[in-house]
């Protein structure tokens, strides 16, 4: 029996909202990794690319959006409400919130999920997706924030625990970095252009990239191991203050390093080691989390010896480290030098995803589900399986992309005796490494199996159990002088202390000058403009669009960085002067085929419209996909001149007359560029897709050369 | 020789809740085992409340509850010192409670309102084993609550309003530097990011100025906010006419500062910022480092503190309690046995046995008849008297020693030594000044564009920011990792004080003696009848020889009768007592005495610690006292005595000091029968022969010496056990390792000596450029953090390493 | 560059707005007790002990 006492609050915890988390994450998990194994069977056997729908170029950004937003993005929601409500003593700020959430971005996965195969994309790497559903994202975005800050406000807890400010940072960031690099300017529902051109569109989206792979990949992550490694084993974190001191570091830090995606392109130089410097400081607090997190469990290796969720976490743990150690180095110019645009980075990204992300949701779930199903885990014979089977299948993984990517690096850069290219010839490079393609796919596929027996395993649990959708908790409500202030205070410390009215003023100077320069940037930049750099005709522009449709930034960079190996094997280095009308940038972050930076004139006309409908006859063992549908669908001018339109707005110097006769202009090339094909016995419309796409690709890189 | 033992209870059931073997008796309840019916009870309690996750948490994480009532409390005078906050009906109240140590604690005293539906919340703050409570008063009173705590095993330690002041004012202290630091932080990241561009020489465009007045408000924040400790610091110092090393810190800072400014506004560099705010950062994660508070002793405990907190009053023949506050001259107290006297007064009803050993030092007890009067501080042994106040508490014959010079000025020790850092900072701000006039005048006469630049960087580089730093990391290391061998050193400069030491004095009693509260062991042939202990007793009451009172003290425990009257009893100076009853002749004494044969070694510890008994014609064995010197003193006295004049004072007669004696062979060299006040006045005596003295000591009656001496080292058994005020609290245990200790501080400052070298060349190589006016603000940002940052190295390592040695060093001296 | 204005301004109003959180934390006493949280979360509801 037991003597309820009547100054606690009774209330329950919602745990419907962590069950459908639980299972999206599951689903989107499988079905993300899936799209994974495809793409990498695609990097060895061409004929895996069925339809253009399925083509590579395709469904990579598909892969990524499933596993970063989906996957992950609903194990951080399965989780921060599973443990904020326990956290704060209280039930989510608003049921209708929570469902709205999950709900909402559901509908957002989905929508990814057809657009992306359609190639609506907005070729930023992690931001592909179209404007509108930029917007869904920042509604869906606000909406979990009201409905955390909601509940922090109601909450019964007075200290906020370690987990939630990381928790907070995440929202805060991310809402903030997905605006900053959601600035398109539309052109129809499922078309925009990125305000920002070249150098500049470059670094906002890798000070994007980067945050967003510390921010949503990272934070959120260590806030939910600060919560559920404690539980699992059942003992506090080994530090608590090193905990909150790694938390404040970090957050200081981490929003410089990202222009270190970017070194060697035409960044200013002390912007670039800037991101180095910053990249650099960083292994303190990410090491921070990680010696917390292992040191939690010193003591207890008994433990973790028979039991399978913390093999998961520790695991997962020290892939995080290693993946924050190898991070910084990578972004050492000389070692970036080689590892850029290689496997490598496919590597490093993995060990995180797959090891920190994966595994930590894994143990996650194993974890709470059973909890909130009343009844445990339906085989834990099925866990140890997973466990094994996920760990080879990470090393499978991981040890041949190494492989692979040191071997490209250094093939790239070989020279012979004479100083001439060891391998002149791209190709030679890409079919070195098919082997280690090979093995990755099967690595993958291992992955993927684990993550279904986990589905099986869970799902089995969750048949056996009965949700208790309710969880009843009771709680002292917060005293009186704990309560949170109300907006009088925040004047009053203000007042009271020089240094918040110094801050305070500090962000109002702030405020002021951002919303001054934004209109000033968008027009006039003071990036070394070249005469001879000019803008697309109304055909390149369209050309350009399809290379963007078609995803051929996924395997091919335009930035030819000042290495000899590079010069000698592609041309002169980039300029950032060349990408000023580039809305947006299409420099690339892999090079799984060559660099088209300079591309244009290397070959005839013939070459590309052979090349692209059956690469193979013009480069024997290619790996890129054929993209018969260009020669099939015509080109669709419809919106040509609005492009052109489009662009003028974002300082791109068309005259009306460019933009009154665009479609007119366009006729007439593709007519010139059908004209030289049928010299060479090619018969092909002039209204097809890839006149337009060769009229682009010849273009590319030729403007500083003519005088 | 006798092998008989007694018969002593021994098993291995632990009881349920606490752990404890039961001793006596064991109660089963629900299938476990308990060792009292407190225990019991408050198992009942848990589980009747749904509360048995308690034991769930941690392993008989319980402790044996305690029956003291706490009703006093809810006199206004002590409800309105403890409730901090009270509205609409609800009252907030902070309690102390020593006995939290496991999770288990915290799950049961946040459930608090499960057993007490009064009780609205508790929240327990680990780290400080306080909780705080917040209950309805209408439903249960203050007293009630503490008692409820105290009945679970959790009795709240009241302490003195001010000692709850200075913790409040502590943690608001440490909160204020957190902040601080934090702050520098940021101001030092962000600079150093927007003086990047600078560095690396490159155009980094129109950004350039907006990048220096961002600069220039993030250093004016660190400057101003993080810094202002600096400003008021060096200010109160040049009013008392004193150099200390924060002088030429501040002026580096300030110079730096002010130069950056200057650059930024009239576009003519970068100015220094980054380097700056970074120094104030790392300056001030030394300032917090070395800011360990044992928040749960206090250093400042005066006799107040030891004097109970209520005192049972007779008003109309009626016993009454009341804060000791309250009592007046002319006021009828009732003291129970082992009840401190509050204040000087006569003895009305009963008779007592006053032990004064904590205040005067003296381990006699003196018998007291009605009529005697009595002073404050003695401990009453034997039945309930009744007394008469004579004098008011602040007046009382105890208190006189407060008056005293050392006790008046809170900082007399700061202020009569010299602290290494300030005697170098003198010298170094001197030093420094005149360099950079020199500097001045010599560009000014020959280069006067370069003039401004080489004094400016003169005064940045050569700042002794390194001693400022390696100070208190080494230090803080050094009481960190003697708090971890029960040695808790007040602060810092108390551990550098403990390094200069040359001569040692100690407290006897309590302090080289053991506070006799052990048992006596039993040695003998046969049992004792209860008339024979009786009559044994009854002779042993009468003496006054330390052993004799031990053995009466342990019967009276026993709540054993003593014989009215023993027909015959002498005592012989000696060798003991002999009496007759029932013509039966009892002889209580030494062996010879009492006609035991021993062998010649045993010989020779008899005398300290072995009572004979003779019953009759049969000599029936001894009774066997705990060794009166600590295990262990003459070896720890043996060490000192080899690099420091040590020193030996006693309120007792000398005749009480036993072997220790053999130790102290120089007249000069021990006093015996000393006051309080001669306690301190020869410590006076030898500091004016130019000594650093260090004073060990545990009683009242040397709170005196302690203050007054360079180091006041109190002697407790257990940190909740009161201590005199002090700037080191040593567990009994841990005396006997006061060599090693002293030698670990000797090092912690030798060190630190070392790492100042190291800075200086550091400092040379930056001025060798900043004498040239060539050092560019790079290299000073390169520079400085790298000399903090290794200054912060060299002392982490070399305190870690070093105590590690000693650490292995301890625990190999346990094993032999 | 005057990209480079949005991304300090942004990321400098980023760390700001924590700094003010880190500030509010510390007045508001979040900071004072550093150990007593870590071993509360382990107390907030029924374990179920079979979980290995």
């Amino acid at each position: 029996m037991s003597t309820k006492s009547t100054t606690l609050e009774q209330f329950s915890y919602d745990n419907k909202i962590v069950r459908n988390f639980a299972i999206a994450t599951i689903i989107w998990g499988i079905v993300g990794m899936l799209v994974g194994v495809i793409i990498a069977t695609q990097l060895f056997e061409p004929a895996a690319n069925i339809t253009q729908y399925g083509s590579f170029g395709r469904i990579r950004p598909l892969h990524t959006n499933a596993v970063i937003f989906a996957f992950v993005g609903n194990a951080i929601f399965a989780g921060v409400y599973y443990s904020l409500q326990r956290l704060l003593k209280a039930r989510m700020f608003s049921d209708f919130l929570s469902n709205f959430h999950f709900w909402g971005w559901q509908l957002i996965i989905v929508s990814a999920a057809v657009t992306l195969p359609l190639g609506i994309t907005t070729s930023h790497e992690y931001a592909e997706l179209e404007w509108p559903i930029d917007i869904a994202i920042t509604l869906i975005w606000v909406t979990f924030g009201i409905n955390m800050f909601g509940t922090i406000f109601k909450r019964r807890e007075r200290h906020l625990y370690v987990a939630i400010w990381f928790y907070i940072a995440t929202f805060i960031t991310v809402a903030v970095l997905h605006l900053t690099n959601s600035m398109q300017l539309p052109i129809s529902a499922f078309k925009s252009y990125y305000v920002y051109a070249g150098v500049q569109d470059a670094l906002i989206q890798w000070w994007y990239g980067h945050n967003a792979v510390a921010f949503f990949l990272t934070t959120p992550f260590l806030g939910l191991m600060y919560y559920f490694l404690p539980k699992m084993a059942n003992r506090p974190v080994y530090s608590y203050r090193l905990s909150i001191l790694h938390f404040w570091a970090l957050i200081f830090i981490y929003i410089w390093a990202g222009p270190h995606h970017l070194l060697y392109s035409s960044l200013p130089d002390w912007a670039q080691s800037l991101g180095v410097v910053f990249s650099i400081m960083l292994i303190a607090p990410s090491w921070g989390g990680m010696i917390n997190g292992l040191l939690t469990l010193r003591g207890a290796w008994d433990q973790v010896r028979e039991n399978t969720l913390l093999k998961f976490m520790v695991v997962g743990i020290t892939c995080y480290g290693m993946a924050t150690f190898e991070g910084p180095m990578l972004s050492l110019k000389n070692i970036n030098a080689i590892a850029h645009f290689t496997d490598w980075i496919v590597a490093h990204v993995h060990v995180g995803a797959l090891g920190w992300n994966g595994f930590l949701t894994f143990a996650m779930l194993y974890w709470l589900v059973p909890r909130i199903f009343q009844t445990t885990l339906y085989s834990e014979k099925l866990i140890k399986t997973h466990f094994w089977i996920g760990t080879i299948g990470i090393a499978l993984y991981a040890i041949p992309m190494y492989i692979s990517g040191f071997t490209q690096g250094m093939m790239w850069k070989q020279f012979t005796a004479e100083g001439t290219l060891q391998y002149g010839n791209f190709l030679d490079t890409t079919l070195q490494v098919l082997p280690m393609h090979m093995m990755r796919a099967v690595g993958g596929t291992l992955y993927l199996l684990g993550a279904i027996i986990m589905g099986y395993n869970l799902f089995k649990t969750m048949a056996q159990g009965t949700l208790l959708a309710n969880e009843p908790a009771e709680a002292a409500p917060l005293a009186v002088e704990e309560q949170p202030e109300v907006g009088a205070h925040w004047h009053r410390w203000i007042e009271r202390k020089p240094i918040q009215l110094l801050v305070a003023s500090l962000i109002m100077i702030l405020v002021g000058s951002l919303v001054e320069l934004i209109p000033t940037f968008m027009v006039k930049s003071n990036v070394p403009t070249i005469e001879a750099v000019q803008p697309y005709t109304s055909l390149e522009l369209e050309g350009r669009d399809i290379y963007i449709r078609e995803g051929c930034v996924g395997c091919h960079s335009q930035l030819v960085r000042p290495f000899r190996s590079e010069t000698e094997r592609y041309g002169e280095f980039s300029k950032s002067g060349e990408f000023v009308y580039d809305h947006p940038f299409l420099w690339g972050s892999k090079r799984t085929g060559p660099d088209l930076h300079r591309e244009g004139g290397k070959y005839p006309d013939s070459w590309h419209y052979h090349h692209m409908r059956e690469p193979q006859s013009m480069s024997p063992g290619s790996i890129m996909p054929a993209y018969g549908v260009l020669y099939e669908q015509s080109l669709n001018t419809a919106q040509t001149q609005d492009k052109l339109q489009a662009m003028k707005q974002l300082g791109v110097p068309y005259d009306e007359a460019q933009i009154k006769n665009a479609v007119a202009d366009l006729t007439k090339q593709s007519k010139e560029i059908q004209a030289r094909l049928a010299e060479e016995k090619i018969k092909v419309g002039a209204d097809k897709e890839i006149i337009a796409l060769i009229a682009y690709l010849q273009r590319l890189g030729t403007d500083i050369a003519k005088k | 020789m006798l092998e008989l033992e007694r018969p002593l209870l021994d098993t291995k059931t632990t009881c349920f809740h606490c752990g404890e073997t039961c001793e006596d008796e064991i109660i089963s309840y629900d299938h476990k085992s308990f060792c009292c019916h407190g225990c019991e009870q408050v198992y009942k309690l848990l589980s009747d409340n749904a509360l048995s996750d308690y034991y769930a948490c941690d392993i008989n994480p319980g402790k044996a509850p305690s029956a003291q009532n706490f009703d006093f409390l809810n006199h206004p005078h002590f409800r309105d010192q403890l409730i901090s906050f009270s509205s609409k009906g609800v009252s907030k109240v902070h309690f102390h409670l020593p006995a939290i140590h496991c999770r288990s604690c915290l799950y049961l005293l946040e459930n608090l309102s499960r057993i007490e539906p009064a009780v609205v919340k508790s929240n327990l703050n680990f780290g400080k084993k306080e909780l705080t409570v917040w209950f309805t008063e209408s439903a249960i009173d203050l007293g009630a609550l503490a008692s409820l705590l105290a009945r679970l095993g959790y009795e709240p330690l009241i302490d003195s309003g001010e000692e709850q002041a200075q913790q409040k004012k502590r943690t608001s202290q440490q909160n204020h530097l957190f902040l601080k630091l934090g702050i520098a932080g940021f101001c030092a990241g962000n600079a150093m990011l927007f003086s990047f561009p600078e560095y690396l020489g490159i155009e980094a465009g129109s950004l350039k100025s907006l990048f220096g007045y961002i600069n220039i408000a993030l250093g004016s924040i660190a400057v101003f906010y993080s810094g202002s400790d600096y400003f008021t610091n060096v200010w109160s110092h040049i009013k008392l006419r004193k150099l200390t090393i924060e002088l030429p810190i501040l002026l580096g800072i300030l110079v730096g500062y002010l130069r950056s400014v200057y650059e930024v506004f009239s576009h003519t560099g970068a100015g220094y910022i980054d380097s700056v705010s970074g120094l104030l950062f790392f300056l001030l994660i030394g300032k917090w480092f070395q800011q360990k508070s044992f928040d749960f002793l206090s250093f400042e405990r005066n006799y107040k503190a030891y004097f109970p907190l209520v005192i049972s009053k007779m008003i109309q023949g009626k016993e009454q309690t009341c804060p000791l506050a309250e009592i007046e001259i002319g006021d009828h107290l009732i003291i129970r046995n082992q009840e401190i006297i509050p204040a000087d007064a006569i003895l009305l009803k009963g008779k007592s046995q006053m032990d004064y050993s904590f205040v005067t030092g003296e381990s006699e007890y003196i018998a007291l008849e009605p009529g005697n009067s009595m002073y404050a501080g003695g401990r009453h042994n034997g039945e309930l008297i009744e007394i008469e106040i004579k004098k008011a508490l602040n007046q009382s014959h105890l208190t006189q020693l407060w008056e005293q010079q050392a006790f008046k000025d809170p900082n007399h020790k700061t202020e009569n030594w010299e602290n290494f850092a300030n005697t170098v900072g003198a010298y170094f701000t001197v030093v420094l000044l005149s360099l950079a006039a020199v500097v001045g005048v010599y560009w000014f006469t020959h280069d006067p564009s370069k003039w401004q630049n080489a004094v400016v960087s003169v005064l940045v580089i050569a700042c002794p920011c390194a001693l400022a730093i390696s100070y208190p990391f080494a230090l803080g290391h050094g009481i960190r990792w003697m708090a971890k061998f029960n040695f808790f050193i007040k602060d810092i400069q108390a551990f550098e004080r403990m390094s200069q030491v040359d001569a040692i004095v100690f407290d006897k009693t309590g302090t080289l003696t053991l506070h006799r509260d052990e048992q006596p062991k039993f040695r003998l042939i046969r049992e004792l009848s209860p008339w024979e202990e009786r009559t044994i007793y009854s002779m042993v009451n009468q003496s006054t020889h330390p052993l004799s009172r031990q053995l009466a003290q342990y019967y009276r425990k026993q709540k054993l009768e003593i014989h009215e009257t023993l027909s015959s009893i002498q005592e012989i100076p000696g060798k003991g007592i002999e009496a007759k009853q029932d013509n039966i002749t009892f002889l209580v004494g030494n062996a010879r005495f009492t006609g035991h044969i021993l062998d010649k070694q045993q010989d020779f510890i008899r005398s300290e610690s072995q009572l004979f008994i003779r019953i009759g014609e049969e000599p029936v064995g001894y009774i066997e006292f705990p060794w009166q010197n600590r295990a262990g003193i003459e070896y720890m006295i043996h060490a000192l005595q080899a690099n420091y004049e040590v020193y030996l004072l006693s309120g007792d007669k000398k005749s009480h000091a036993g072997t220790l004696l053999d130790w102290f062979p120089e007249e000069s060299h021990y006093q015996f029968e000393c006051s309080p006040l001669d306690k301190m006045n020869f410590i006076k005596k030898l500091q004016a022969s130019g000594k650093k003295v260090a004073m060990v000591g545990d009683g009242l009656n040397d709170a005196g010496a302690l203050k007054q001496a360079h180091v006041g080292i109190a002697i407790s058994e257990d940190h909740l056990h009161f201590t005199p005020s002090s700037d080191a609290i040593l567990q009994g245990k841990q005396l006997i390792h006061l060599p090693t200790f002293l030698k670990f501080a000797k090092f912690g400052l030798r060190l630190i000596k070392a790492s100042f070298l190291l800075s200086l060349v550091y400092n040379l190589f930056g001025l060798s450029y900043a004498v040239q006016g060539t050092l560019s603000p790079l290299i000073a940002a390169i520079l400085m953090p790298v000399n903090s940052l290794s200054m912060l190295f060299i002392a982490n390592l070399g305190m870690n390493i070093k105590a590690r040695g000693l650490k292995s060093y301890l625990a190999k001296r346990k094993g032999d | 560059m005057e990209i480079m204005y949005v991304m300090i301004g942004l990321s400098l109003l980023m760390a700001i707005g924590f700094l003010i959180a880190f500030i509010w934390s510390i007045k508001t006493g979040q900071q004072d007790d550093l150990i007593t949280p870590s071993m509360r979360i382990l107390l907030e509801e029924k374990e179920y002990k079979n979980n290995k």
